[in-house]
């Protein structure tokens, strides 16, 4: 409701809210989408507001505690350090940003770069595969392939093997990958040329789910895959190994489920400019497969693929 | 490095058919297909960023280099094919996703 000046008085519930509150000091901005007394109906109803924990004075210290308080906290498969809250608001003085009822647009503003964000969660395996060759390294158990030696180094065996080249394979593609879809993103924010802003931003909006929903179903079963070369003491609290795994699977899920991020890729991502978004990515990566992997690439090549 | 950019256009081939496969599907079609459609996706843009490593360590000496060129024959052939699957799995369309009726689960 309106106070009179230009801020608001929003009352509601909302869950799953990562680190609602915290004791480390200072102030916490909530971002909240609510919804003004005259809004129409559905999603074209919801406005977006700033609500601090903290009102903040005209000398910009810290004032008086705004009318907002966690409910409860969940108990979680993991990141148990993160507190996942139920934040209540009781006429909690917001501010609203952006238009009235334009919230979802100016939130998704915010969310598709948490998404390329919770992506790289998804590279938590690379420290998985780090403690899964130290062991597979050592563990020694069975016999060599020649029959020779007993026991080896379990790194030896074929089926060890496979599984960490399954996990470094995906951690080192993901890495180079993140790494290149930065620049795009750099790209979209700094360019000089509109144009090339308004590419480099389509570029970044069609990988985003590939990157957040790839690299988190990658980085989950390569989590498993780590664990499991442990045997048994993968499932050892002690080992550190079913924390991975616990950790990774919250990365699939929030920040948009992998299969909502599909449904966008899918469904909204391959139509961008009418499919020449998509199109000219194929393009590039034809570019390299196309030439039979030929190396000594011109400048012009180098520019074209960035 | 042939064989790995030669695997990572064949697959990239299935990628654009599926894509094309997927232009103006209706929400059944494209909500049984999204999941597998994305992991194809996210394949293909692995196979092509493992040409760029392997094509940047191409003719290079030293154990990082030859470690490079064989992540990416390790990935180009025990990873990337896992789209051929996923492509069978997508053209069979929605109807089998949605024959078991909702009082049968």
């Amino acid at each position: 409701m309106p106070n009179g000046d230009d801020s608001y008085a929003i009352t509601g519930q909302k869950i799953f809210i990562s680190t609602g509150d915290h004791d480390f000091g200072g102030n916490i901005v909530h971002l909240v989408l609510a919804r003004l007394p005259d809004a129409p109906e559905g999603v074209k109803g919801i406005s977006l507001f700033l609500v601090p924990k903290f009102l903040v004075q005209a000398d910009g210290a810290l004032g008086a505690r705004n009318g907002m308080s966690v409910g409860s906290l969940e108990e979680k498969m993991g990141i148990h350090a993160q507190p996942t809250c139920v934040m209540n608001y009781d006429d909690a003085t917001g501010w609203l940003v952006g238009e009235p009822n334009r919230g979802l647009a100016a939130m998704f503003t915010m969310m598709n770069a948490e998404r390329l964000m919770v992506g790289i969660q998804g590279l938590i395996a690379g420290a998985a595969y780090g403690q899964a060759v130290g062991y597979a390294k050592e563990r020694l158990q069975g016999r060599s392939a020649d029959g020779t030696r007993n026991p080896v180094p379990i790194i030896e065996h074929a089926d060890v093997r496979r599984m960490l080249l399954n996990v470094r394979s995906f951690v080192e593609a993901g890495r180079a990958l993140a790494g290149w879809v930065a620049l795009p993103m750099d790209r979209a924010h700094h360019h000089a040329d509109a144009a090339e802003r308004a590419k480099a931003d389509a570029l970044v909006a069609l990988l985003t789910p590939v990157v957040k929903a790839g690299f988190t179903d990658f980085g989950f079963e390569s989590a498993v895959q780590a664990q499991q070369v442990f045997g048994g003491h993968g499932y050892i609290r002690e080992w550190g190994m079913e924390q991975y795994v616990r950790d990774a699977r919250i990365a699939q899920i929030y920040e948009g489920t992998n299969g909502v991020q599909a449904m966008d890729l899918a469904g909204r991502k391959l139509s961008l400019a009418g499919g020449a978004v998509v199109d000219g990515f194929f393009d590039m990566v034809a570019s390299r497969t196309d030439r039979g992997g030929q190396g000594g690439r011109s400048a012009s090549d180098r520019r074209a693929d960035r | 490095m042939r064989l790995i950019a030669a695997r990572t256009g064949e697959a990239l081939e299935l990628l654009r058919q599926t894509t094309a496969s997927l232009k103006g599907a209706d929400v059944d079609s494209l909500g049984a297909a999204a999941v597998d459609y994305l992991r194809m996706f996210a394949l293909v843009s692995f196979g092509w960023i493992w040409v760029r490593m392997a094509q940047a360590a191409a003719g290079g000496e030293t154990p990082l280099h030859a470690a490079k060129r064989d992540m990416a024959r390790y990935f180009a052939t025990r990873m990337l094919p896992q789209v051929q699957g996923l492509a069978s799995q997508i053209a069979a369309g929605p109807e089998p996703v949605l024959a078991l009726k909702v009082d049968m689960f």
